[in-house]
This record gives C-alpha cells, sequence and structure tokens, in this order.
C-alpha cells in the first residue's frame, strides 16, 4: 500500500521535530564540550591561588578576580537576601488586593529589566558618589538579584498547607509567630533554595559589572576600591590578542560554569531529598 | 498591626521607593541629550562622541534587526524541539532532556561570548559567508565578512533564547489534557494532526508569552552580543556587516567617557532599552495571566 499524504505529512514533522532537537542541543553540547577541552588546561592550583603575571611569563592566575567576585557577590547578597525575602514574605502571608497586585507587577518588571541597565543605575547612584568600586558592583548585582529571592520566598511560603498554620493558631499563637517559627521553619529548604539559586544567577553577571567595578589586576582592599571578578576576567581576555590570556579566559570559564552547575544540580538534589518525607 | 506585617511592610515600601530612585535617576542623567537633540537622537544616524554628536538609530537598528530574526529561528525551532521532548521522546527521556535545557539558560552569558569568539564567528566568516556567496546578490547576505557580525549576533542570540521558548512550550504541551488527545487519536487522528488540531489552538496563548520573554531576553542581552557583533555604529542591511546594539554600546563606552553630554547619551540608551523591555514584558505578563488550559 502506498502510503498517503497524510502520514507523509506526519512523517515529514516527525523529522522536522528531531532535526530542531539536533540544532538546539548540538551547539549546546558543543559549548559545554569546549569550555571542558580549552579550559581544563589551566585548571590548576596557580590559577585560583596567585594574582595574574606579567604578559612575558607564561601562568598566573585570577585570585583577584576570585576575590572581587566574592565580595561583590557578597554585597548583592546583603542588600537582595533581606529585602527580597520580606517582600516575598509579606506577599504571601498580608498583602492584600490592588497593593499586592502593583508589588507582584513591580517585582516582573524589574526582573525583566535587562541587567545592564541595573549596572547604569548603580552607577547613577554609586558610582558617581564612591567612584568605581567592589560596593557599586554589588549594589548593581543586588538590585538584579531581589525579584528571584521575592519571588521564591513568596512561592515558598505559600506551599506551607493552611492545616499546619491552623494548627499554631489554634494554640492561640500570635501571627507573627506562626508566620516566622512555623510557615518559615516549613518552608526553610525551599526559601534557602531560592536563595542559592539567586546567587547562581548573578555570579555571572558580567554587564553591569563591566560598568560598575572598572576591573584592574589588584586585589581589592576595600569595598569602595575597584575590584574584578570572574566573569569580568573571562570577558578582558577573551578580547585580548594573547594566547595565553585565552588559556585563562577558558579556565577562568570552566571555573565558573562548575560553580552555577553545582549549585543549581545541588539545589535541585537538595529540593529532592526533602521532597520525601 | 502585627509587628511581622509592619516590617515586611516597610521593605516592600522600600523596594518601590528603589525602584522609583531607578527610574528617577535614569530619567534625570539622561535629560542634558534629550534637551540638546529632542527628537533627533532618536532617529539620528550620527554617532560621535568626539564631535559630541549623538544620535541613536544605528542602535536601535541593530538591536531590532538582531533580536527580530534571532526570534523567528527560535519559535521555528522550539516549536520543533518542544513538539519532540513531548510527543517523540520516550517518555522516561522527557524529564532529562527538558532539565538539560533548562540548565543551559543557567550558562552565564559572557560564557557564551567566549564560545563565540572562537566559534561561531570563525564559521560565519569561513562557512556561512562562502555557502551563501551565491546568494550575495540579494541585499542581506551581501558584502564581505570578518565574522564579528549582526549574523554571529543572531546565532548566539539564538541560541540563548530558544531554550527559553521551548521549556515554554514544553510545559504547555504537557498540560493538554490527555482525553482531549485521545479524542482526536480515536478519530483516526495522526501525530502531527493532533498538535495541530488540538494542542497547538489550546496552548497558542502560554506558547506567546514564552516567546515574548524570549524576546525581551533578546533585546536586553548584553555580553553575548558585545563580544561578536563587531561594534560598529552603522545601519546596514547586510547581516555580515558588524553592527552595534543598544547594550552593547552602554557596556562598550561607558568607561571611555568624560564628557557629560556622552555620559547622558549612554544612559539615554538605556531609558529606550527599559522602555522597550518594559512593553515586551508587560505583553508578556498580560498573556500569561489569561493563560487558561485544561
Amino acid at each position: 500500500m502506498r502510503p498517503s499524504l497524510r502520514s507523509l505529512t506526519d512523517k515529514f514533522y516527525t523529522a522536522f521535530a528531531i532535526f530542531a532537537f539536533l540544532i538546539l542541543i548540538i551547539p549546546l553540547l558543543h559549548i559545554i564540550l569546549s569550555i571542558i577541552m580549552n579550559g581544563i588546561k589551566r585548571l590548576d592550583l596557580e590559577l585560583i591561588t596567585s594574582p595574574p603575571k606579567s604578559l612575558l611569563g607564561s601562568g598566573g592566575g585570577i585570585l583577584h578576580a576570585i576575590i572581587g567576585t566574592a565580595m561583590v557577590v557578597f554585597i548583592a547578597m546583603l542588600i537582595s537576601l533581606p529585602l527580597g525575602f520580606f517582600v516575598g514574605l509579606y506577599l504571601a502571608e498580608f498583602a492584600k488586593g490592588k497593593f499586592a497586585h502593583f508589588l507582584r507587577t513591580l517585582i516582573s518588571v524589574l526582573a525583566g529589566i535587562p541587567s545592564i541597565i541595573a549596572g547604569v543605575f548603580a552607577y547613577t547612584v554609586i558610582v558617581v558618589v564612591y567612584g568605581f568600586s567592589a560596593l557599586a558592583g554589588g549594589f548593581a548585582l543586588g538590585i538584579i538579584a531581589i525579584p528571584y529571592v521575592a519571588r521564591s520566598t513568596e512561592e515558598a511560603l505559600g506551599s506551607v498547607p493552611m492545616e499546619i498554620k491552623e494548627a499554631g493558631f489554634s494554640l492561640g499563637i500570635e501571627r507573627w509567630k506562626v508566620v516566622l517559627f512555623i510557615d518559615v521553619g516549613y518552608a526553610k529548604s525551599r526559601i534557602i533554595a531560592g536563595f542559592l539559586l539567586a546567587l547562581a544567577r548573578v555570579i555571572g553577571e558580567t554587564a553591569p559589572l563591566l560598568i560598575t567595578i572598572l576591573g584592574g589586576i589588584n586585589i581589592p582592599s576595600n569595598i569602595f576600591s575597584p575590584a574584578n571578578a570572574i566573569p569580568l576576567v573571562i570577558y578582558q581576555y577573551a578580547l585580548s590578542p594573547f594566547r595565553i590570556w585565552h588559556n585563562i579566559a577558558w579556565s577562568a570559564a570552566l571555573l565558573l560554569m562548575i560553580i552555577v552547575l553545582v549549585i543549581n544540580l545541588g539545589v535541585r538534589y537538595y529540593l529532592k531529598i526533602k521532597a520525601i518525607y | 498591626m502585627d509587628p511581622l506585617e509592619s516590617l515586611s511592610l516597610f521593605f516592600s515600601v522600600m523596594l518601590i521607593i528603589v525602584v522609583l530612585l531607578f527610574m528617577g535617576s535614569m530619567v534625570l542623567y539622561s535629560l542634558p541629550v534629550f534637551e540638546k537633540f529632542g527628537i533627533k537622537f532618536i532617529v539620528g544616524t550620527e554617532w560621535n562622541p568626539r564631535k559630541d554628536i549623538f544620535g541613536a538609530l544605528p542602535f536601535v537598528w541593530g538591536t531590532f534587526i538582531t533580536s527580530t530574526i534571532a526570534i523567528v529561528f527560535a519559535i521555528v525551532i522550539s516549536y520543533g524541539a518542544a513538539y519532540f521532548i513531548v510527543e517523540i521522546a520516550p517518555p522516561k527521556l522527557r524529564e532529562f532532556l527538558s532539565s538539560v535545557i533548562e540548565l543551559i539558560v543557567a550558562i552565564p552569558s559572557v560564557i557564551i561570548g567566549l564560545w563565540g569568539i572562537f566559534y561561531v564567528v570563525p564559521l560565519v566568516r569561513d562557512f556561512l559567508k562562502p555557502l551563501s556567496s551565491p546568494l550575495s546578490f540579494i541585499p542581506f547576505l551581501s558584502g564581505e565578512t570578518s565574522g564579528y557580525s549582526l549574523m554571529a549576533a543572531i546565532i548566539v542570540l539564538t541560541l540563548m533564547i530558544t531554550p527559553i521558548s521551548t521549556s515554554f512550550i514544553k510545559n504547555a504541551l504537557e498540560s493538554v489534557p490527555m482525553e482531549l488527545k485521545e479524542a482526536a487519536y480515536a478519530l483516526g487522528a495522526t501525530r502531527y494532526e493532533v498538535f495541530k488540531i488540538v494542542s497547538k489552538p489550546l496552548t497558542r496563548r502560554a506558547a506567546l508569552a514564552g516567546i515574548i520573554l524570549a524576546y525581551g531576553r533578546a533585546v536586553g542581552e548584553t555580553m553575548a552580543v558585545v563580544m561578536v557583533v563587531g561594534n560598529t555604529p552603522n545601519i546596514s542591511l547586510s547581516l555580515f556587516n558588524p553592527g552595534y546594539t543598544l547594550a552593547a554600546v552602554i557596556a562598550n563606552e561607558f568607561l571611555e567617557a568624560t564628557s557629560v553630554l556622552h555620559i547622558s547619551a549612554l544612559i539615554a540608551l538605556g531609558v529606550i532599552l527599559f522602555v522597550w523591555s518594559l512593553v515586551v514584558n508587560t505583553l508578556a505578563i498580560l498573556i500569561m495571566k489569561r493563560v487558561r488550559i485544561g
């Protein structure tokens, strides 16, 4: 029997779907493989323990950038965790009506803003006062992280079963104690997971840092001094004409990808364990 | 009032103040350039910081052309990939495949840019250009190329946003009730016909929301683009020519900018980008609110 036009059409679309999936997945695998292959060469102890060397010598590391990233991300978390957590808590437990709607819309708007714009904002309020600094970069990343923290906290608290809250209320416990000790306690692991994912989200951000922290070769002495960061080093070294620096860029990329993937996979795994009981 | 309610309300109000400050300071800093050039700032085609002449059109054009072509590619690929994951791939693999695609979204864009410099730029120069040279009478494919081009930017953007729209479409397709699909199968429909008649119409809104979000991401993407697009402010049709986008020029020139007007112009480009992505995201939010399947 000759295949009908209908079944041929069906076969055509099946072939197309397989093709589309391959078009999507092959470059992605290529990205991951090329980072591993190119990055593994210089992913050594020297990379993470020594500052950059002069161009003439081989070797050298990105210690300055690792310290810079730690500082910037720490500042970002210091800003975004309290703000995001309490806004999320307010939305989940107290907010009602139009104001809640407004606040949620505001968070969606904030989440959709291109990250470079957060850098521009940090420039206008921090850089013009304190100059290019780790503080300005941390501020920009903090702004980016707020909507993520707020959303995940709201979702986590929203998942607390009503019976558990009611059990608290029936004992005559005050509202704030029920929320803080029962609800937050119950949703603790999901809230922390949200914090970690926000951290993983901002640790690779480059664009806002490009216009706020200057990115030299010095180890920042305090939050008001210019700093560098791992993603920024990848950018700077990738654009340089030197082979040695390209290799360091690849290794820094591998390091960054490992950090981001470990956090992402770790959170998924951790939540799965928690979900069992 | 409950003490915790007061405390969390305080933080919420603080967030609102921060966002107002955000918008206010950007508008304030962009005023000088708007005052000097007026509407010419947006429609002007010349960008020359040395002569203090600022026209944003080359960047608006670059942003428009790269994000638009990338989203067209992304729509085609993500419908195909989502159809593959939901309807063709073995159910056991489904979870794994979708988490692989979701993890890709987590890769920092500077890493995509690094990969773009060393693999996409040579691909455009040594493969796509020779391949398409018989077609170079088409304005979009004309001219020579160094590889750093709108084309390279479109490729990395497509790669970065396709997982986002794929993930939305996939989730929507999965939420289509089995009974509806089975009803169509019972009538003798093929797999593709079930998709066309049942799943696609039902998931149109959710898919559209995902596509618009992906588009918003393409408009604002900075690092991957700035590393491969060639950073030249010209308005050309050929995708093999270098170009420039709003986000890329802000990233590139901010540190070099010394004159007040130059900084103001760059921040004004930020305002254009802000409004652009605000409109896109609001659209996505409005559509998403009305998504109801099953």
